[in-house]
C-alpha cells in the first residue's frame, strides 16, 4: 500500500513514515503542502493519504476538499494528523470528509489504530 | 468735529488693517485645522496600535514559555529513554559475555566427552564403565549449557525489542520539534506584525499623504497563520496545548466521532430503508448534514444564552454564513434526539482522541 504523507515539517513526515515502516509498510510519497500533494497525486498511484492541517500554500482541509471534489481520487482514504484539537476543528474536518483524525503528538499505537480503522471502513 | 472725524477714519483704517491681517491669517488657520484633522486619526491609530501590540506581548511571552516547557519535557523524556538504553546495552554486553562463557564451558564439556570416548575406544575398554561420567557431561550440556544459552538469547532478544520500542519512542518525542516550531512561528509572526505596524507609523510621519498610507495599510495582512522563517511554517498558535493534554484531547475527539457516527448512522437506517442508504451506512461515510443540523441547534441554544464568549460568537457567524441557504426546518425529531445526547456547547474546547474516535467509528 502506497502512502502519501503530507506535512510542511520534514521532521513530522519522517516520524510518520518511520512509524509506518514499523507497521510493515514500505511505499511512501511525501509532500510539503496541499498543492504539492495534489501534484503528486496526479503522477503517482497512492492508496492512502495522511495529511497535516496547518500548511502553507494549501492547507490539509483544502487538500481534503480538493481530493473529494476530484472524481479520480475522491475515494482515497484520508487521515488528518494535526495539532488542532478543538471541537469546531473536528466538525470542519468531518464536513470536509476526512476518514479519521489524530491529534499531535500521537503514539505509534494511535496512528496504527486509526489507519486500521479507516482501512476497515473503506473495505466494508 | 473735524478732530472726531479724523479719529474715526484712523479707527476705520485700523479695522481695515485688522481685516486684511485676518484675511492673510485665515489660510494658515485653515491649514492648521486640516493638519489637526489629519493628525487626529493618526494619533488615534498609534494609540490603538501600541495598545494592540502591548496586548500581544504577554501572549508571545506565554508561547515562548510553552516552547521552553515542551522542549524541556521532551528532552527529559528522551534522556530517560537514553538512560534506559544505556542500562539495556550494558545488560546485552553482559549477556554476550555470558554466552561466551557458556560457549567455552560447552566446548570444554564436548572436548572432555570426546576425550573419554577416544580414550575408551583406543584402549578397547567397555564404554559402560564410563557411562556415569558421560551421562554427567551430557546432562551438563543439555540442562546447563543449552538452557542457559536459550535463556540468555531470549532475554537479549527481548531487550533488543524493547530498544526498538525505545528508539520509536524517541522518534515520537521528536514531534516536539514540529509543535515548538509552530509556536516559534507564531511568535515570529507576531514580531513581524509589530514591526510592520511600527514601520507603518514611522512612515506616516515622513509623508504628507495620510490617505495613501491608509490605503497601503489595507493591503497589509497579518491574519494568515504562516510565518516565513528558514522556510514558510504554517502554525497553530495553540499547538503546544496538545503536549500537555494530548491523551485527554485524543480521547475526547475519539468519543465525539464515535458517538456522532453511531447515532447518525442509526438515524440513516430509520429514515430510509433503501439499499443506497444501507450501503452508505455500512460504507462508514459520515453524514455531514446531521452534523450541520447539530451545529444549527447549538447556535439556537447559543442565541438564548448570555454567556457566549467572543470565539463562540465567531464560530456562530461562520456557520450561519456558510449555511445561509439551508433551512433550519431540516432538523428532524430524531436528529433532535441525537442532539439531546451530544454536548455541542463550547465549540472552542479541546477534544480528546476518544471523542474523535466516537465520531469516526
Amino acid at each position: 500500500m502506497k502512502f502519501l504523507v503530507v506535512d510542511d515539517s520534514p521532521t513530522m513526515r519522517r516520524i510518520v513514515i518511520n512509524a509506518l515502516k514499523t507497521f510493515g509498510h514500505t511505499e511512501f510519497v511525501e509532500a510539503g503542502d496541499g498543492q504539492e500533494a495534489l501534484t503528486k497525486l496526479g503522477g503517482e498511484t497512492v492508496e492512502f493519504v495522511i495529511t497535516d492541517w496547518n500548511m502553507p500554500v494549501m492547507n490539509g482541509l483544502e487538500l481534503t476538499k480538493a481530493i473529494r471534489s476530484t472524481a479520480s481520487i475522491a475515494h482515497l482514504p484520508i487521515l488528518m494528523v494535526t495539532t488542532r484539537g478543538l471541537k469546531q476543528d473536528i466538525i470542519e474536518a468531518l464536513k470536509a470528509k476526512v476518514n479519521n483524525y489524530v491529534v499531535k503528538p500521537f503514539t505509534p499505537q494511535v496512528l496504527k489504530e486509526k489507519i486500521d480503522a479507516v482501512l476497515n471502513t473503506v473495505k466494508a | 468735529m473735524k478732530k472726531n472725524l479724523k479719529e474715526m477714519l484712523d479707527k476705520a483704517n485700523e479695522l481695515r488693517a485688522l481685516f486684511v491681517f485676518g484675511q492673510r491669517v485665515i489660510p494658515f488657520l485653515e491649514e492648521i485645522f486640516i493638519f489637526v484633522n489629519d493628525i487626529e486619526p493618526l494619533l488615534e491609530e498609534i494609540n490603538v496600535s501600541i495598545a494592540e501590540n502591548l496586548k500581544k506581548m504577554p501572549s508571545a511571552t506565554k508561547q515562548l514559555s510553552k516552547v521552553t516547557e515542551a522542549t524541556e519535557l521532551a528532552t527529559t523524556e528522551i534522556m530517560d529513554i537514553l538512560d534506559n538504553l544505556s542500562f539495556k546495552t550494558d545488560v546485552i554486553s553482559q549477556n554476550l559475555n555470558s554466552l561466551r562463557v557458556i560457549k567455552d564451558e560447552h566446548h570444554q564439556s564436548v572436548e572432555r566427552l570426546l576425550d573419554i570416548l577416544h580414550k575408551a575406544i583406543q584402549s578397547n575398554e567397555n564404554l559402560n564403565d564410563y557411562l556415569p561420567e558421560i551421562s554427567s557431561i551430557v546432562g551438563l550440556i543439555k540442562e546447563n549449557h543449552l538452557e542457559k544459552f536459550d535463556n540468555t538469547v531470549t532475554e537479549t532478544k527481548s531487550i533488543l525489542d524493547s530498544i526498538n520500542m525505545d528508539s520509536s519512542s524517541i522518534m515520537m518525542s521528536l514531534q516536539v520539534q514540529d509543535i515548538t516550531s509552530q509556536q516559534l512561528a507564531a511568535v515570529n509572526h507576531l514580531i513581524e506584525a509589530v514591526q510592520g505596524k511600527l514601520i507603518h507609523i514611522t512612515e506616516k510621519f515622513e509623508t504628507t499623504s495620510i490617505d495613501t498610507l491608509m490605503a497601503q495599510e489595507d493591503n497589509v495582512s497579518y491574519n494568515t497563520n504562516v510565518s516565513k522563517m528558514h522556510r514558510a511554517i504554517a502554525f497553530d498558535p495553540d499547538a503546544v496545548k496538545t503536549t500537555a493534554e494530548k491523551e485527554q484531547m485524543q480521547s475526547s475527539v475519539d468519543d465525539l466521532i464515535k458517538m456522532h457516527k453511531a447515532e447518525i448512522s442509526g438515524e440513516e437506517l430509520q429514515e430510509s430503508a433503501s439499499q443506497e442508504a444501507a450501503d452508505e451506512f455500512f460504507s462508514g461515510d459520515i453524514d455531514i448534514e446531521a452534523l450541520q443540523n447539530e451545529i444549527e441547534q447549538e447556535l439556537a441554544n447559543q442565541n438564548t444564552s448570555t454567556t457566549d464568549n467572543s470565539k463562540s460568537e465567531q464560530v456562530e457567524e461562520n456557520v450561519l454564513e456558510s449555511d445561509a441557504n439551508e433551512s433550519t426546518e431540516q432538523v428532524t425529531n430524531s436528529e433532535e434526539d441525537i442532539l439531546a445526547n451530544v454536548d455541542l456547547e463550547n465549540l472552542d474546547e479541546p477534544f480528546s482522541q476518544d471523542d474523535i474516535d466516537a465520531l469516526f467509528k
